[in-house]
């Protein structure tokens, strides 16, 4: 938390500095099979967050002894860019808190996938955060499932995560940079949509009992729009697979070599 | 109780295929008698009752019988690793090449060196250990000559056809001689080398799609555009 004077997080009208409603989220765009080298990639922008996922595998375990007999190794790699934050240029070294999150997302995801159907192989995930503005982890496992899926990895549901925060001491979704700062409290919350199940729920602040009950249930309607994009983001990038029409002219080029 | 997907509908994890009495093949997994696919799919309604899911990506796991077409990716001092396009290595012993243990220590790169192509079967594989190849078959072994056409491992059986139609009708049509591996390697060697570039590319077409409902008709067509146009 920033010390300091107190910023107001919330306006005279009720809303929040950016105009959203308490349980607003940011607009959120989600895009599939980005990158050509990857086996499944994904991009989303929540918000001002940029973030990018690709993800290799299954493949070989390098180096073979980390390889688990019985199952699927996941291994996720969180990293912010040095130009992904507004104040000082951040050192590319991986710090403390991205190996956390890294290690957070990967259990994140176990839970969605068929770990045991591949055994002795590993599936990569490489998250990198292109512009961050508060949340960026659950962005990130609402991006690395639509990824994960994208390379054909088999999975009981998709994961999709939103924020849960406490400002001015009312609960408000999907916090921004400032009042991930600012605030009294930030709860990331990952959600498998379909199964209702919860893969993630890290907290901090104080928060009443029926504050948690009700973050949760606000997290349960702001998952279901997040699985809604995450679809069809999917389901465009595999029907608008190029198809052209074969013409006896342009087929000289393709194959020739 | 409802089937809740139409013929060739995109699937995603997690989607409810079917309620009910269905047989549904491909990867999916059920819950009670609710089936969900696992992967990314396309979903084929084959009769009433019977629904299939093709999946759009998949890396190919090897079974016992397949043939495959593996890359020789190192030697070792029995044995060969060869690159199947999967996650698991394959194994190729010298005990598949000569008959019993030789006293005399060969260079095994003399036989087989690093980046040969290989056509050989699949004798094991349990997932335990990496799976062993044998060429102990007529039409197994290295591969001198071809045209090496690469396609996604899922779309490997439309390129076989229903009783191998697909790939006869290939053959005879464009007069090729056609090997498929089940890893989604696949070599076409011909007297020219247009031939060869001609049936690479109909292979090609034909597994661009998710989901080809006849794929004999499709490739009837597809030769004949190339046929058509007096080759490439």
């Amino acid at each position: 938390m920033v010390s300091g004077a107190k910023v107001k997080l919330l306006r005279e009208d009720g809303r929040r500095l950016d105009g959203r409603a308490l349980n607003e989220m940011r607009s959120c765009k989600i895009e599939a099979g980005v990158l050509k080298n990857a086996d499944g990639s994904a991009y989303i922008e929540l918000g001002r967050n940029k973030i990018i996922v690709a993800v290799y595998g299954p493949k070989e375990v390098h180096p073979r002894h980390e390889a688990l007999t019985d199952r699927m190794l996941l291994r996720c790699r969180y990293s912010m860019l040095p130009f992904s934050v507004s104040d000082e240029r951040k050192s590319p070294t991986p710090s403390r808190r991205e190996v956390e999150i890294s290690k957070v997302i990967r259990e994140a995801l176990e839970p969605a996938i068929f770990l045991e159907e591949f055994p002795r192989t590993t599936v990569d995930v490489f998250i990198e955060v292109l512009e961050a503005d508060g949340s960026t982890r659950v962005a990130s496992i609402t991006a690395a499932s639509v990824a994960l899926a994208d390379a054909g990895i088999p999975m009981r549901d998709l994961v999709a995560g939103v924020s849960i925060g406490k400002i001015e001491s009312e609960l408000a979704v999907d916090l921004n940079g400032i009042e991930d700062q600012q605030g009294e409290g930030d709860m990331p919350i990952a959600i498998m949509p379909r199964l209702g199940e919860i893969t993630l729920l890290q907290a901090d602040g104080r928060y009443t009992r029926e504050e948690i009950e009700r973050a949760l249930q606000l997290a349960m309607e702001a998952v279901t729009k997040l699985y809604e994009e995450q679809r069809r983001a999917l389901k465009e990038r595999y029907s608008k697979l190029p198809i052209e029409e074969v013409e006896s002219g342009e087929f000289s080029e393709g194959v020739a070599q | 109780m409802p089937i809740h997907v139409s013929n060739g509908q995109i699937v995603i994890p997690g989607d409810l295929i079917a309620e009910g009495n269905y047989e549904v093949s491909g990867p999916c997994f059920s819950r009670g008698k609710k089936f969900y696919s696992k992967v990314l799919s396309v979903a084929v309604i084959e009769k009433s009752k019977k629904i299939r899911l093709i999946p759009v990506k998949r890396c190919y796991i090897p079974s016992e019988g397949d043939l495959v077409i593996g890359k020789v990716i190192d030697v070792g001092p029995t044995y060969w690793l060869v690159d199947i396009n999967s996650p698991y290595t394959a194994i190729l012993q010298v005990s598949e090449i000569f008959p019993r243990p030789t006293s005399h220590q060969k260079d095994l790169s003399s036989i087989f060196k690093v980046g040969d192509l290989l056509a050989a079967k699949v004798l094991l594989f349990d997932f335990t250990h990496d799976p062993l190849l044998t060429m102990k078959e007529s039409r197994l072994g290295r591969i001198e000559k071809g045209l090496l056409v690469e396609v996604p491992p899922p779309r490997v059986s439309r390129v076989i056809g229903k009783k191998g139609q697909v790939v006869n009708y290939l053959r005879e049509a464009l007069n090729v001689e056609i090997t498929v591996g089940r890893n989604g390697r696949i070599i076409v060697i011909g007297k020219e080398a247009d031939l060869e570039a001609s049936a690479a590319y109909v292979i090609k077409r034909l597994c661009e799609e998710h989901y080809v409902a006849d794929p004999l008709e499709e490739v009837k067509k597809l030769a004949s555009l190339v046929l058509g146009s007096g080759g490439v």
